[in-house]
């Protein structure tokens, strides 16, 4: 039996979904909390809900750029667990990595010749095992960040804000300039990105509806200017 | 104590209750799989070489277990970091989704406020990036194989347009921090330094570098 059937099989689907549903629980508890919380808090009904249709609408370019990425995913290991893995640690990059390293050391390459069933569990095994250096970290020591995070600004509060936009723009140099210096329509996506959103920022100003679409606008336009150039 | 400081605690509180033990389920669930190999077609590799793969590629992600929570959690929080940790997709995604829902809502990031306002926009995120995947493996590689090669290669250029956006708007909002924390990543980038240790070396500096500003007045807030 070629291995792919089993790994998408309904059972296969079936043993996948469990987890997607513990994603979604805890989607659906921490939203409901937040909403009753914030009302408490004074934030208001119609602010809160702006703000989930704001969340929903710049949702949808990068899940639609995630989902595109799945079938590196689907081809070697199968719909239902790269469906389930997207869904839980979401990294495409570290899946294939822990999949071939898997596949190595049963002396297979990774959907190559001799990949069969056995070479696809130790796939799993790996990612899944290996995951829980996230997952079963971050459980204990998130809590322990908040305390450091307050420590780092010695009690001054509004040097919070300060804090979080500037490992934010850490956070975004470090990921934007290797694709800023590759040259070629790498470059002009993200420029074109950045000059798109600049623009839109600046306009939603006074047409404030336009924030919720901003990023998709400035996404697709940076997305389209790269195709002189490919 | 100020009046929205006992019902944001209380939301903290059993947040990490709740974030804690959906991370854990997930984990424990997530060997599903590999258990349904093995109990339905007794198929179950070596140990041995679990142990050893599973050895080597923590090896290699650990610097990224140990750094990137950390040096995200400024920017998540705690419900954020539960949420993103467990769900993924944080830079390309959540991120993003939390900085627009944030702004649109007109709250201040790393504030409870924000915080409240990012844990709504980012669990729609979850569901709406579960709605997509679900379709694109339902549509599956059929219809992704038939896309024309231009267009499939034109959309792998979305995250840098995405990248790219989200980095100017904070270097115009910012930009003294901006010119700090840009070229550190660049040099670190150009000394092929590797990825996590980059992001660990450029969020420290960055808010040294902020911190140092704000007390000697060249930045006043971040709004």
């Amino acid at each position: 039996m070629n291995y792919l059937e089993i790994a998408n099989s309904p059972g296969m689907w079936v043993a996948s979904s469990i987890v997607v549903l513990v994603i979604i629980l805890q989607a659906f508890v921490f939203m409901r909390k937040a909403y009753s919380t914030g009302l408490k808090m004074g934030l208001s009904k119609e602010v809160m809900l702006k703000a989930m249709r704001a969340g929903f609408i710049s949702s949808i370019g990068p899940s639609i750029a995630v989902g595109i990425t799945l079938i590196s995913l689907i081809v070697p290991l199968g719909s239902p667990y790269a469906w389930m893995r997207l869904a839980i640690i979401g990294s495409v990059p570290y899946e294939l990595m822990a999949a071939s390293t898997g596949a190595q050391v049963m002396g297979v390459e990774l959907g190559g010749a001799g990949y069969d069933i056995y070479a696809l569990a130790i796939s799993m095994w790996t990612a899944t095992i290996a995951a829980g250096g996230w997952l079963i970290f971050c459980a204990i020591m998130i809590p322990k960040f908040e305390t450091l995070r307050l420590k780092i600004v010695r009690g001054k509060e509004e040097l919070l804000p300060i804090l979080t936009v500037s490992a934010l723009l850490a956070g975004f140099s470090y990921f934007t300039i290797p694709y800023l210096i590759a040259g070629g329509p790498s470059t002009i996506a993200t420029i074109t990105g950045g000059l798109v959103m600049t623009i839109l920022a600046l306009i939603s100003l006074k047409i404030k509806w336009l924030k919720e679409w901003a990023l998709g606008i400035a996404m697709i336009v940076g997305m389209l200017a790269t195709l002189p150039f490919i | 104590m100020n009046q929205s400081e006992l019902p944001y605690n209380t939301f903290i509180r059993s947040i990490i209750l709740w974030g804690r033990i959906t991370m854990i389920a997930a984990f424990i669930l997530s060997f599903l799989p590999v258990l349904y190999l093995r109990f339905m077609f007794g198929v179950q590799p070596p140990v041995s070489l679990i142990i050893s793969s599973v050895g080597l590629i923590a090896f290699v992600m650990l610097a990224s277990y140990l750094i990137e929570p950390i040096s995200y959690y400024p920017i998540l929080g705690i419900s954020g970091s539960y949420m993103s940790w467990l769900a993924g997709n944080i830079f390309n995604l959540r991120v993003p989704v939390s900085i627009v829902a944030q702004n649109s809502a007109g709250v201040t990031e790393g504030t409870p406020e924000g915080d409240i306002i990012s844990t709504l926009g980012m669990g729609v995120s979850v569901f709406v990036n579960l709605f997509i995947l679900t379709v694109s493996v339902i549509l599956g590689t059929r219809i992704i194989s038939n896309i024309p090669e231009v267009a499939s290669a034109a959309l792998g250029y979305i995250l840098p347009a995405i990248f790219g956006a989200f980095l100017f708007v904070f270097s115009i909002r910012s930009p003294k921090i901006a010119a700090f924390s840009i070229p550190v990543a660049l040099i670190c980038t150009l000394l092929g330094i590797p990825g996590p240790v980059i992001l660990l070396i450029c969020v420290i500096t960055t808010v040294y570098f902020s911190f140092f500003a704000y007390k000697k007045g060249w930045i006043t807030s971040v709004k």
